[in-house]
């Protein structure tokens, strides 16, 4: 499995987001830093095929996405940003319904990732009566279903607490086998206790790609 | 260089390593041999010399009925009450209405307008949902027709019940009404106007699919209504039952209603390609 990024650029109007971004990722997990506004949401959203890039490309196992979006969207899991979910929908309703959308037959699946997630109390209280890390722990366990090979994961552990974040990690590493995890954070623990792989943006640019350990000789102020 | 050595020969025991002789010569040639990273167009030849090669990924196959099923259930939970409850109350009014007497405008009006009860709903299940829903949507292996088509089949299903009971009930007051022309003549602009309503919301959003099948409709009622009024006088009926009989027992308004009948589902048809274009690729 392999996910290649060649010259990846895209800008919204007069203001770049995404400067000749060029990577290539393989199976595990990465995290996605940089200050904001340097283009983490933009490059999660180009991978999730949710944003056109204004130019270069996107390979999938060696497949180019501009061909293949209804095999390419069976493959992968996605959590935007924000989440807003109808008010009158529960976890377990989204959950079903999505799953059902991504012609899940297996029918554990759901019950399971509720249950990984500590949502099982809430997952039939619809998503108007649920906390913000209720609603985005909801978010993770939407993309987990299928067992997607490729899970981008925006602002992961954003309004978490520590025991919710655990189960978050907990969860991410037994699925992460042979899969390819990328999450973008603004919180440096999270780094280091999760990842050992890191790329880091700014003003749109990749300025460092590789082991979260050389980060702070590469980008002073980077501390694990 | 060491390094490089002891990577070459790695595996081996001592005896192997001296066999080999001094590996030297080759490691620094190896070392100091970088290949370049290939360029855009070397990736695009390579990619397209390896294309016939390549494992294709699996072509959507077409979706097996039992699954349309299961799809078009899925789609319960996202109607809200309120679209169910708004639907039952035109129906328990219309009932209400169709049996006090002397009052045939009204019955009529809701017979008129029922179609745009179906336009509506058609912008009600197509309306913008959140955000994060239509991207989720968006990432499944469902395509966006197949999505598009189970949501309209549960609205259509659910107003044409609603309907045929109101048009069922004015043909039991008014035997001299062809109910099958009568029914043809409704179904005809209820799907060009649902037809319509979908492939503007696919198109241009849902404001825009409330408001054109709405004007549209609107129109044709007005002027329709203006005729009877100045023909029901001359007959000696009511206007109502001039109109009802004309619209049932009308050869234009029959050939009319089954092209639009033929239009509405065209405009279906073209609703659900569009759809698909942005999901099938970038290009």
């Amino acid at each position: 499995m392999e996910l290649r990024i060649q010259g990846l650029s895209k800008s919204y109007g007069s203001q770049v987001a995404l400067r000749d971004v060029t990577l290539k990722l393989m199976p595990g997990t990465v995290a996605l830093l940089g200050p904001n506004g340097s283009g983490k949401t933009t490059l999660l959203r180009c991978l999730a095929s949710l944003l056109k890039p204004d130019n270069g490309g996107l390979w999938f196992n060696g497949l180019p996405y501009t061909q293949n979006f209804p095999w390419l969207r069976g493959q992968l899991g996605y959590v935007p940003q924000e989440l807003d979910f109808p008010h009158n929908l529960t976890p377990r309703q989204l959950l079903e319904y999505l799953g059902t959308l991504k012609n899940i037959s297996e029918s554990g699946q759901v019950d399971y990732l509720l249950s990984a997630l500590g949502l099982k109390s809430v997952a039939d209280r619809p998503f108007g009566r649920l906390s913000g890390g209720q609603i985005r722990l909801t978010g993770i366990a939407q993309a987990f279903l299928g067992k997607p090979s490729l899970l981008l994961l925006d602002e992961l552990t954003r309004g978490l607490d520590v025991e919710e974040r655990e189960r978050v990690f907990a969860l991410a590493r037994k699925s992460s086998s042979g899969r390819l995890i990328v999450f973008s954070t603004h919180d440096p623990p999270d780094v280091e206790r999760f990842t050992e792989q890191a790329i880091v943006l700014q003003q749109g640019r990749v300025i460092f790609s590789g082991k979260t350990e050389d980060l702070h000789h590469h980008i002073p102020g980077y501390h694990f | 260089m060491k390094d490089a050595i002891d990577r070459l020969t790695d595996g081996l025991d001592e005896t192997q390593r001296q066999a080999l002789g001094d590996l030297s010569a080759l490691a620094y040639l190896l070392e100091s041999d970088v290949m370049p990273d290939p360029g855009q167009e070397d990736v695009a030849r390579l990619l397209e010399a390896l294309n016939p090669y390549l494992p294709v990924p699996n072509a959507p196959r077409p979706r097996p009925p039992s699954s349309w099923l299961h799809l078009i259930r899925s789609q319960f939970v996202l109607f809200e009450s309120s679209f169910w409850l708004s639907g039952a109350l035109v129906l328990l009014l219309g009932l209400f209405i169709t049996t006090i007497d002397g009052q045939e405008l009204l019955p009529l009006a809701f017979v008129l307008l029922s179609p745009l009860l179906s336009a509506a709903g058609v912008a009600y299940a197509f309306r913008p949902e959140t955000r994060t829903l239509g991207e989720l949507e968006r990432l499944t292996a469902t395509t966006t027709a197949e999505l598009l088509y189970a949501r309209l089949a549960l609205v259509l299903a659910f107003n044409l019940l609603i309907a045929l009971l109101l048009l069922f009930l004015i043909w039991l007051e008014g035997p001299q009404v062809l109910l099958w022309r009568l029914v043809l003549a409704w179904l005809g602009p209820m799907l060009a106007l649902t037809g319509l309503a979908l492939f503007t919301t696919v198109r241009w959003g849902s404001l825009v699919s409330s408001l054109l099948p709405f004007g549209l409709w609107g129109s044709m009622v007005l002027l329709g209504w203006r005729e009877a009024l100045l023909h029901h006088i001359a007959s000696g009926m009511t206007a109502t039952s001039w109109l009802l009989i004309e619209i049932s027992r009308s050869t234009p308004v029959l050939i009319g209603s089954m092209l639009a009948c033929l239009a509405g589902i065209g405009l279906l048809i073209l609703s659900g390609r569009a759809a698909s274009c942005e999901r099938q690729s970038w290009n």
